[in-house]
């Protein structure tokens, strides 16, 4: 097979990373310009780049955004939502009838629109349904959102910025009608102790959803997939973000 | 809480059914201020209530007598503790409370509000006090109070509670051969008492809502300092259980909050299946204040054990430390002394069966639902 050729754009944040998994990556290589390439790894800026070539975005998807521009959804490639959906695909878990999610970041790294974009798209993806009904509500700095799926399937998801500076948050709990499985930084973190006091830290995963994501591309570039169905998922969280969370 | 002065008197204390837990009876059998004088229930119930309230008497060693207003005229009795089926809860309270007894009452206090109402006025009429049983001294529980009252986490804004009982409820949902008659509620949970999950036993099906819901509730109302639920949204499905299935009651349910002083909370739970966790089941608090956040398990303190040969359903991990039915029953005494309030009144459990209820309108409309307070 032919390796995929990416320019990665520099208006990706997590650039250098994205370039240190993509050099793990088989059948990817990273090229200096988008005239050698045949696709873009970018962020923002639609209008700038090439219409015939796929682009992977990570930043907003403009409304006009063409089937060519992918979404990146980097969510599903967090390393405990993939073994998650491992289980689910593999059966393990049954039919899931529940997603439940905590977004917590700290004050300094302030949730986007686009984060909770992901977010609701991680829920979709784990129950594999089209959201049928929605409510919003929050507290002062808290923002809750109560989804309902076709088969009645449910899920509640929260978002809070305001952790101390450097910490951070995640916790997904999946139950299915044959098991559940939890992923939840309360389980994940080891305890230090310095300089008289304690801290507790999960070990860091922060960017080991970027090979995973990439390889998907990759291998969509291969199977010649357009866009149409990621758009389709990314287009129906952002709605929800938009009805409820102006 | 100030410890039991065991200068006072016993408190004469008969147990009016025990059909349902017997921890409770058991709490109070083990407290060295209550003295239990017998069990009591109507004579028209059927055998396996006699048989249930007969074996546990010949346990403890006190009489059994099938005529409560007798014992309650007889016995030189000063409160009741009440464990029935859910839906005798409020009509025999109501007999105590009218003979002038204390009542420890079994939860959930009621699935009806006007049984609640019915039995508030008997209490407030006969100047009697009432405790609704509850797991909010459990040692996790009792950190993340003190957590909230330290002011280390600042004002609550935000909890977000889990509950998940990892318990079985009979065939799986869809496992039953087609053409199976429905499920009977009362038998399904006849035999569930074996492993005590028969938190739903009597003739109305009830769902996980209804029959578990009063402890994440009562969560919320103690952490939020017993903030009033003024509207709530939520879904309710019959995910796991034929049994919930069959008789149109929910195994799984999501609930969001909206209380007074602008505090938002929410509420996952289900019965799950014994397959789904290694424990009792994962049950988790989330809270967020104005100066800081805290997540809390609710198994907390536990002592991990594996081993060869371990029963399937055996918990791998033991809860330790845990004196919450100790520290009811010396609440309830402490409450009958007049020095302290109840851990969860008959009020407050009217308003958590109230929160329910606007729960299951809400799923059942799709839309949110208010909240009808006294």
């Amino acid at each position: 097979m032919t390796p995929l050729r990416i320019n990665v754009s520099s208006d990706v944040p997590q650039r250098e990373a994205l370039l240190a998994a993509a050099s793990r990556i088989h059948n990817l290589v990273v090229v200096d310009s988008e005239a050698e390439a045949d696709a873009i790894v970018a962020c923002g800026d639609l209008g700038k780049w090439p219409k015939d070539l796929p682009v992977l975005q990570l930043g907003e998807l403009s409304t006009n955004a063409p089937t060519n521009v992918y979404p990146a959804l980097p969510n599903r490639f967090d390393p405990h939502a993939q073994a998650i959906r491992r289980r689910l695909d593999a059966g393990d878990l049954g039919k899931p009838g529940l997603v439940r999610l905590h977004v917590w970041n700290p004050a300094s790294d302030t949730l986007n629109q686009r984060n909770k974009i992901d977010a609701i798209d991680l829920v979709q993806w784990l129950i594999g349904e089209d959201i049928e009904s929605s409510f919003g509500t929050q507290s002062q700095a808290n923002q809750v959102i109560h989804l309902g799926f076709v088969s009645g399937a449910m899920a509640l998801i929260d978002f809070y910025d305001h952790l101390p500076a450097d910490d951070r948050y995640r916790s997904l709990t999946v139950v299915g009608s044959d098991g559940a499985a939890y992923a939840d930084d309360h389980r994940d973190r080891n305890l230090f102790f310095a300089s008289g006091g304690m801290n507790a830290k999960p070990p860091a995963t922060g960017h080991a959803c970027l090979g995973p994501m990439l390889e998907d591309f990759a291998s969509r570039m291969n199977d010649r997939d357009d866009a149409t169905h990621a758009q389709r998922a990314y287009r129906a969280a952002e709605t929800i973000v938009k009805q409820l969370l102006p | 809480m100030n410890p039991t002065d065991r200068k006072k008197p016993l408190i004469r204390a008969a147990v009016l059914s025990v059909v349902k837990h017997d921890y409770l009876p058991r709490a109070f059998a083990a407290h060295p201020r209550f003295d239990l004088v017998l069990v009591t229930d109507d004579a028209d119930r059927p055998q396996w209530t006699h048989e249930r309230n007969e074996a546990f008497a010949k346990e403890i060693g006190i009489p059994y007598l099938t005529n409560p207003e007798q014992a309650f005229a007889e016995f030189e009795l000063d409160a009741v503790i009440v464990s029935p089926e859910a839906e005798r809860h409020c009509a025999l309270a109501v007999r105590a409370a009218e003979a002038g007894l204390h009542v420890v009452i079994d939860k959930p206090l009621s699935t009806r509000l006007d049984e609640c109402d019915r039995l508030i006025s008997a209490l407030e009429k006969n100047g009697v006090q009432c405790l609704v049983w509850n797991r909010n001294y459990l040692p996790a529980l009792v950190q993340a109070k003190e957590a909230l009252d330290s002011g280390d986490v600042g004002t609550l804004s935000s909890i977000h509670c889990d509950f998940y009982f990892a318990k079985d409820a009979g065939p799986p949902l869809g496992s039953m051969p087609e053409g199976s008659p429905p499920i009977d509620w009362l038998e399904r949970q006849l035999e569930a008492h074996a492993d005590g999950s028969d938190g739903g036993v009597g003739t109305e099906p009830m769902g996980e809502l209804q029959v578990e819901g009063i402890y994440p509730l009562a969560y919320i109302h103690l952490l939020t300092g017993g903030a009033k639920v003024r509207r709530v949204m939520a879904r309710t499905t019959s995910h796991f259980h034929q049994a919930h299935a069959d008789n149109h009651v929910d195994d799984l349910a999501t609930v969001t909050l909206e209380l007074e002083n602008g505090v938002v909370a929410t509420l996952c739970i289900g019965r799950i299946g014994a397959a789904a966790h290694p424990d009792i089941g994962e049950i988790k608090l989330h809270l967020i204040g104005d100066r800081g956040a805290a997540v809390i398990s609710e198994a907390r303190p536990e002592v991990a054990c594996y081993h060869r040969n371990q029963p399937a359903l055996q918990f791998k991990h033991e809860r330790v430390a845990d004196e919450n039915n100790y520290l009811l029953a010396e609440n309830f005494a402490l409450v009958i002394d007049g020095t302290e309030s109840p851990m969860l009144s008959a009020r407050d459990a009217r308003d958590i069966c109230a929160t329910v209820l606007a729960a299951l309108e809400s799923s059942r409309t799709g839309k949110p639902a208010e909240v009808h307070h006294l």
